[in-house]
C-alpha cells in the first residue's frame, strides 16, 4: 500500500472531486450554478 | 444650494444661521465655551445671577453638555480663498507626505508589538532564549521610531488647521468624541509601551513572564484600537456614513465611524502593517547583518532576518486576498469610485503597485532561496528552484499585463483598437486573481522546501505522502485554471466575481492540507546537519533591503490611490474640495511625491537603525577620568 503512483491517482481523484464540490458550494451560496446558464 | 457666507444647521432640532466659514465660531466650540465658563462660575461659587448669565452667553451649552451626540452638521461651501497658505509651501504637498510618513511609522510601530507578544509567546513556550533577546531587540527598535511618530502625528494635526482649517472644523465636529479618546488612548498606549519595553529584564521567570506577557497585550489591544478609530475618520471622507439627502450629517460618532469601508481599511492594513512590519526588522537584521565583524553576530542578524521576513511572508499571502475584498467593496459602496480606481486615471497606478508587488514576492522569494545555502542537505532540491521561479515569473508577468495600452494614433491603426490580441484577454481580473494564486502558492512551497531542506523524513509513507502531496498541488492549480479560464471569459461579470472566492479557498486548503501532511511526514525526521547561521551571501541581505524599499513604495502609492479617489472632495459627495490644488496630478508627478516620501522614511528609519547600533556600543575612555588609570 506504499505504492508512489497508487497513492498519486487516488488523491488526484479526491481532490479533484472536493476542489469541484468546493465550488458547486460556493457558486450555490451565491445563488449561482457551477456551469454559467445565461 | 447652500450660500457661500451663512449657512443653514440643524442644533438639538433647531435651525440655526451661523457662520459656516468660520472654524472657531461652529456651534461645539461656542458650546463647550460657554459650558467651561458655566463650569469655571460654579467651581467658584458664583451667584445665581453669574450662573444665568453663563447660560445666556450659550444659549446651546446645556443641552450640548446633557447631548454629546451632534446632530445636523452641514459641510461649508469653499473658495479658493477660505484655504491659508504659508509662502513658498504647497498645502497639499506637505499634507500628503507629512500624513504619509505618519503612516509609514504608525505602521511600523503597531505591527512590532504583535508579533514580538507572539515571538515572547513562543520564547515562553519553548523556552528558548534566543527569541526573548531577538523580541526585545525588535521592540527597542520601534521605541525610537515610537516617538518620531508622535512627532509626525503632532506636525500634521498642525499641518491640517493651518492649511485645511474648513475641513479639519467639520471632521472634529463629527468625530470630536473619537478624537478626545483617541489622545486619551496614548497615555494607555505609551505606560504600556514603556512598561513592556523598560520592564523586560524586570518582569523574566514564572509569574513576573506571564505578567509582562499580559501588558505586552494589553499594548496591541490598545495599538489596534488606536488604528481603527483613525481608521474611521479617513474611511468617512471616501464613504460617509449618517448623511441625509441633504447631504446633512445628522448621525452619531457609532455611525460615522462604522461607514461602509471601515471594516475592510481595518483587516487590510492590519495584515499589511504585520507584513510591513516584518520587512522593517528585516532590513534592520541586514544592516547589522551586512555591518557585523564577528562570526556570532553575523549568525544572531542571519536568524533575525530569517524571522522577520517569514513574518513578513506569512502576513503577505492572505494580503492581496484582503486587498482584493477593499477593492470590491469600493466597488459596491460607488461604482464610480471604482471605475475610476482601477478603470480610469489611476488604473496605470495599479500596473506599477503590480510590479512592486511582484518585486516582494520575488525578493522574499529569493531569500528563501539563498538561505537554503545554510543546510548541507539543500542539494536535493536545488535542481527545483528553477522551475519555482519560472511559475512565480511567469505569474509575475501576467499580473502586470496591462489590459488597455497607452497608445498614439498611428499604433492604434495598427493594433486595430487599444487592447492588445493577445495579452488584452491578460489584463482582466480573472488573470490576475488567477496568476497571484499561483504565485502565492509557489511561495508556500519554496517555504516548503526551505523548511524541508535540511531534514531528512524517516516515516515509511515518505513516497505515498509526497505522491499525496504533488496530486494535491496539480488538482488545486487545475482548478485555480477552471475558474480563472472558464468563470473569466466564457461567463457573465457575476459568475467571474463570484469564481475568485473559490480560487481563494482552493489556495488556502492547498497551503494548509500540504503543511499539515508535510508535518506528520517529518514529525520524527533527522537533521542532515546542524544548520550553518550567517552562512548566506551578502545579496540575500540586499533581497531583506529590496522588500522593505518596496513595501514602503507600495504603501506610499496605495495611499495616495486611497486618498486621490475621492477627488475633487474632501468627503466624497458631501464636502467639495476648493482649494487651488483640488485637481488629480500627472501619473508622473504623483509617482515622483510617493519616492520623494520613500527616500525621506528610509532616511529617518537608517537613523533609527543606527541609534540602535550606536546604543549597545561603548567607548574605552580610562584616563579621561579622574582617578582611573588607562590600561
Amino acid at each position: 500500500m506504499n505504492s508512489a503512483p497508487l497513492w498519486f491517482v487516488l488523491t488526484l481523484v479526491a481532490c479533484a472531486l472536493a476542489f469541484l464540490g468546493l465550488d458547486l458550494a460556493v457558486m450555490k451560496l451565491n445563488g449561482l450554478t457551477l456551469f454559467f446558464q445565461p | 444650494m447652500k450660500g457661500v457666507g451663512d449657512s443653514k444647521r440643524m442644533i438639538n432640532g433647531h435651525m440655526l444661521y451661523c457662520n459656516a466659514k468660520n472654524p472657531f465660531g461652529s456651534s461645539s466650540v461656542r458650546s463647550l465655551l460657554g459650558f467651561m465658563v458655566l463650569a469655571f462660575a460654579m467651581v467658584l461659587g458664583g451667584s445665581t445671577d453669574l450662573l444665568a448669565a453663563a447660560v445666556d452667553a450659550a444659549p446651546g451649552a446645556v443641552q450640548g453638555a446633557a447631548d454629546t451626540v451632534p446632530s445636523g452638521i452641514s459641510a461649508p461651501d469653499l473658495t479658493a480663498t477660505d484655504y491659508p497658505t504659508v509662502p513658498g509651501v504647497n498645502s497639499r504637498v506637505t499634507v500628503w507626505l507629512v500624513a504619509q510618513l505618519h503612516l509609514w511609522f504608525a505602521a511600523f510601530v503597531l505591527a512590532v508589538p504583535i508579533f514580538v507578544f507572539i515571538i515572547e509567546a513562543i520564547g515562553m513556550k519553548t523556552r528558548d532564549q534566543r527569541y526573548d533577546d531577538m523580541a526585545y531587540e525588535f521592540i527597542k527598535i520601534s521605541i525610537t521610531a515610537y516617538s518620531l511618530t508622535a512627532i509626525l502625528g503632532g506636525l500634521l494635526l498642525f499641518s491640517l488647521i493651518v492649511f485645511y482649517p474648513h475641513l479639519f472644523s467639520y471632521l472634529s465636529e463629527i468625530f470630536g468624541e473619537s478624537m478626545f479618546y483617541y489622545a486619551l488612548a496614548f497615555f494607555a498606549e505609551s505606560a504600556a509601551l514603556y512598561l513592556y519595553y523598560y520592564g523586560w529584564h524586570w518582569l523574566q521567570g514564572g509569574f513576573r513572564k506571564w505578567l509582562h506577557l499580559s501588558i505586552g497585550l494589553v499594548l496591541n489591544a490598545v495599538g489596534t484600537t488606536l488604528m481603527f478609530l483613525a481608521n474611521g475618520w479617513v474611511t468617512f471622507m471616501m464613504s460617509p456614513a449618517g448623511i441625509d439627502p441633504a447631504g446633512v450629517f445628522s448621525g452619531d460618532t457609532w455611525v460615522a465611524m462604522h461607514n461602509y469601508l471601515w471594516n475592510p481599511i481595518n483587516l487590510h492594513r492590519f495584515i499589511a502593517n504585520i507584513a510591513y512590519g516584518g520587512s522593517i526588522v528585516g532590513a534592520y537584521a541586514a544592516f547589522r547583518f551586512l555591518s557585523a565583524g564577528r562570526p556570532e553576530e553575523r549568525a544572531h542578524y542571519d536568524w533575525m532576518g530569517y524571522n522577520a521576513n517569514f513574518i513578513a511572508i506569512l502576513a503577505l499571502l492572505p494580503l492581496p486576498f484582503a486587498g482584493y475584498y477593499l477593492a470590491a467593496e469600493i466597488y459596491a459602496y460607488s461604482q464610480q469610485m471604482g471605475i475610476t480606481l482601477m478603470g480610469g486615471i489611476f488604473a496605470w497606478l495599479f500596473i506599477i503597485q503590480a510590479v512592486l508587488i511582484g518585486t516582494l514576492f520575488l525578493s522574499a522569494n529569493y531569500y528563501l532561496w539563498c538561505g537554503m545555502g545554510r543546510s548541507d542537505g539543500a542539494a536535493r532540491y536545488n535542481g527545483y528552484i528553477k522551475y519555482l521561479a519560472i511559475a512565480i515569473i511567469g505569474s509575475f508577468l501576467v499580473w502586470f499585463t496591462p489590459h488597455t495600452l497607452v497608445l498614439t494614433n498611428e499604433e492604434l491603426k495598427a493594433l486595430g483598437g487599444p487592447y492588445h490580441k493577445y495579452l488584452g484577454p491578460l489584463g482582466i481580473m480573472p488573470a490576475k486573481n488567477t496568476a497571484v494564486n499561483i504565485m502565492i502558492l509557489f511561495t508556500a512551497l519554496s517555504f516548503l522546501f526551505y523548511r524541508r531542506s535540511n531534514r531528512i523524513a524517516t516515516v515509511t509513507w515518505v513516497n505515498a505522502g509526497n505522491a499525496a502531496q504533488l496530486a494535491l498541488y496539480t488538482t488545486g492549480i487545475a482548478n485555480l485554471l477552471f475558474l480563472g479560464i472558464y468563470h473569466g471569459y466564457f461567463t457573465n461579470t457575476v459568475y467571474k466575481v463570484a469564481a475568485s472566492i473559490p480560487q481563494v479557498m482552493t489556495t488556502l486548503i492547498i497551503i494548509v492540507v500540504s503543511i499539515t501532511l508535510d508535518s506528520l511526514m517529518y514529525r520524527g525526521s533527522r537533521e542532515v546537519a546542524p544548520l550553518n547561521w550567517g552562512r548566506v551571501p551578502n545579496r540575500a541581505q540586499y533581497a531583506l533591503f529590496l522588500l522593505a524599499v518596496a513595501f514602503t513604495w507600495l504603501m506610499g502609492l496605495m495611499g495616495y490611490i486611497r486618498s486621490g479617489i475621492r477627488q475633487h472632495w474632501h468627503v466624497t459627495d458631501v464636502f467639495r474640495d476648493a482649494s487651488p490644488d483640488a485637481y488629480t496630478p500627472t501619473l508622473g508627478y504623483a509617482a515622483n511625491i510617493v519616492s520623494i516620501g520613500t527616500i525621506l522614511f528610509m532616511v529617518l528609519v537608517i537613523f533609527v537603525f543606527w541609534l540602535s547600533q550606536i546604543s549597545s556600543r561603548r567607548t574605552d575612555a580610562r584616563g579621561y577620568w579622574k582617578g582611573v588609570q588607562g590600561g
